[in-house]
């Protein structure tokens, strides 16, 4: 499906997602997250051993919520099936840390452009409240 | 927690009673808590537990909107018990600060 524009519109300000991932055994996961609109994809972007790259490998189904920092009564929430993409892991985290810090990612010792997993979501449906 | 019969949280948690939070620092989206847990519905106390939540961030009792009620059963409690706390720093750090 294609996200309406208002929808679009909402999800350039850089405001964080809520990503929402499923265990094996149907026990949720949900973290604060960088992501950005790459054309009708939700790009987001994880490193090798997290709980929710886990989760994903086992059930792509996600979701994601966004709430507005500045009126938080105003959020939009996407549900989609996400793709994991190993070859371009390190470019994303470097798009996604100009978005939201205006420099490359700097890897904390625990982490390395190797590790890094590309997460795009393609939406399926999506719900918001104060959108106009 | 807090919300109506019809909502698809609820229909969720039915089938499925293990949920997840995360709590972002409005002021620093970097904070943040992830708390997991096991969510327990509580059908009697809906109506009074919505005010006490708009209370807390709105100062005031709950205003329904017209396709909500506090009738008897419409408000439901959610509990979340025998939970597991993540405290942290967000997935994606940004430079330090």
């Amino acid at each position: 499906m294609q996200l309406p524009e208002k929808v679009k519109k909402f999800l350039e300000k850089p405001n964080f997602a809520v990503l929402a991932t499923v265990s094996p055994k149907g026990r949720p996961q949900a973290t604060p997250v960088w992501f950005m609109l790459d054309g009708e994809e939700i790009l987001m972007d994880t490193s090798q051993g997290r709980v929710k790259l886990r989760n994903l490998e086992a059930n792509p189904y996600a979701a994601i919520a966004v709430v507005d920092k500045d009126n938080p009564y105003l959020y939009v929430q996407i549900r989609g099936k996400v793709r994991l993409d190993f070859a371009n892991g390190a470019r994303d985290i470097d798009r996604l840390s100009m978005r939201y810090g205006g420099q490359p990612y700097k890897y904390p010792p625990t982490d390395s452009p190797q590790k890094r997993v590309s997460l795009r979501m393609r939406p399926t449906g999506f719900s918001g409240m104060g959108m106009g | 927690m807090d919300t109506s019969q019809g909502r698809v949280k609820l229909r969720n948690l039915e089938a499925n009673p293990y949920a997840a939070i995360a709590v972002v620092d409005k002021d620093n989206p970097y904070l943040y808590v992830q708390i997991r847990g096991e969510v327990r519905l509580d059908f009697a106390n809906g109506a009074r537990d919505i005010d006490r939540l708009s209370m807390r961030y709105g100062g005031q009792p709950y205003k329904y909107p017209p396709t909500d009620s506090p009738d008897e059963g419409c408000q439901n409690t959610m509990k979340l018990h025998r939970y597991k706390m993540q405290e942290g720093r967000t997935e994606c750090n940004c430079p330090r600060r």
